[in-house]
């Protein structure tokens, strides 16, 4: 190693801030380099002469300071921690968290009753709703029957034709479900020449009915009436049947 | 201090445990004491930030993490910030005429009056040379005179790079050194002689 490169690291190696080989290196350099080697000497009793005259130690009343402050601390934070025990212990002496758990237990029951009655309400209109479907199944039947049993006495009257059975199709009433209709906005614009002097048209009931009809087409008018064109609120579901 | 010993003081130190702060603060109040007191060279200030110091470790001891570095590192930085900010508002920069007496006390126990004569002077002109430098390369020199610490941890504390640490640490090695040098090998040479 050079000279130049030694006296670069020198300060790395005396502080013990260097790899292994660049170490042994520089100490086989230092050993044969008499400037080199000095200067490193110079560093070296610089940094004792620092370690020996330079520490010193604080007074004994920093320590009481220190101490005092450490126990005040202590003491505040004895109090906070009693206090938040304190706080956590609700209304009547019972802990908020328990209070808590009971609340949430109560609501949970509520909804459970209350689900088990909706559920037992559900089961009676289905029951009644069974009846009622059997109830028209049993009218149907009879109604076929009927025109069976029609057929047969005109067989009877006639005894010389053939006898023919008729399969007659059960007939099924069958529920739809009709889609409810949109209302539906119908606007209209009345364009109105504003270089000509119009009144302002009346709005409210047959004149403004009046004004609409009498509009023309390329005239200029400005309003709109929504009154003409009532939504369709009300439509009855159909029963459509089956064959 | 072992990590896992220092870490275990901390704990307990944070739950009130007085013998375990009391270890904690006698094993490091020196070091930081006397960081705060070459940097401000006062002994009521550097008092008052080393209580500042270890009251704030108190207040935030459960804030300390551990994997960040050592305790010693982390109440340096503190003290370190609470220097700085001292000396950005004094606007005042270290005055080597103005040292205090006491801390020669120390140099005059267990020595001979020309021991100490000597010491005394050289400490002295320790102290001015000390005081030439910036606050930012004096901080280096002494966290790595006084307490041997790495490179890469100075570099932590003071919120640079190593690269940056190297090269304020060579500046105040240079400058102490044109004057020291010469007080250095006198005092080798009077010390050899006196002793012999």
């Amino acid at each position: 190693m050079k000279c130049i490169q030694v006296r670069e690291k020198l300060e790395a190696f005396s502080d013990d801030e260097i790899g292994f080989s660049e170490r042994e290196n520089i100490a086989s350099h230092l050993a044969n380099c008499e400037s080199c080697g000095s200067e490193f000497e110079g560093l070296k009793s610089l940094s004792k002469a620092m370690k020996n005259t330079l520490p010193m130690s604080a007074s004994a009343s920093l320590d009481a300071k220190v101490f005092e402050a450490f126990e005040s601390h202590n003491a505040v934070a004895t109090a906070v921690v009693t206090e938040e025990k304190q706080e956590k212990i609700g209304w009547f002496g019972i802990p908020k968290l328990a209070f808590a758990a009971a609340l949430l237990l109560l609501a949970m029951f509520s909804g459970f009753a209350f689900q088990l009655g909706r559920m037992s309400v559900g089961n009676v209109q289905e029951n009644l709703a069974e009846k009622d479907r059997k109830s028209v199944e049993e009218n149907k039947s009879k109604s076929s029957e009927f025109v069976v049993t029609n057929k047969t006495d005109s067989e009877e009257k006639e005894k010389k034709v053939e006898t023919k059975i008729v399969e007659v199709p059960v007939i099924k009433e069958r529920i739809i479900k009709i889609p409810v209709v949109q209302e539906k906005i119908v606007t209209r614009t009345i364009y109105v020449d504003r270089n000509q002097k119009v009144n302002k048209p009346n709005l409210s009931g047959k004149d403004n009915l009046a004004l609409n009809n009498s509009v023309k087409d390329g005239e200029f008018l400005t309003q709109t009436n929504l009154k003409d064109f009532q939504p369709v609120t009300e439509i009855k579901p159909k029963i459509s049947k089956e064959k | 201090m072992k990590r896992e010993i220092e870490q275990n003081l901390i704990k307990r130190a944070c739950n009130g445990d007085k013998e375990a702060f009391s270890e904690i603060y006698f094993s490091l109040k020196d070091s930081i004491f006397g960081f705060a007191f070459r940097m401000i060279n006062k002994r009521g200030i550097a008092e008052e930030i080393t209580q500042e110091v270890f009251i704030f470790f108190i207040e935030n001891s459960d804030k300390y993490d551990f994997e960040k570095g050592n305790l010693f590192s982390f109440l340096c930085g503190v003290a370190r910030n609470k220097i700085l900010n001292h000396l950005k508002k004094s606007g005042t920069r270290l005055e080597s005429n103005n040292f205090e007496s006491e801390r020669f006390e120390n140099f005059a126990n267990n020595h001979s009056p020309f021991r100490n004569l000597l010491n005394k002077e050289f400490s002295a002109k320790i102290e001015e040379c000390m005081a030439e430098l910036s606050p930012l390369q004096r901080e280096v020199l002494l966290l790595r005179e006084l307490e041997d610490l790495p490179y890469e941890e100075i570099a932590e504390i003071t919120e640079t790079s190593v690269g940056v640490v190297k090269g304020r640490l060579f500046r105040a090695r240079r400058t102490l050194a044109k004057e020291l040098t010469p007080y250095v090998k006198s005092e080798e040479v009077l010390y050899e002689v006196h002793t012999s």
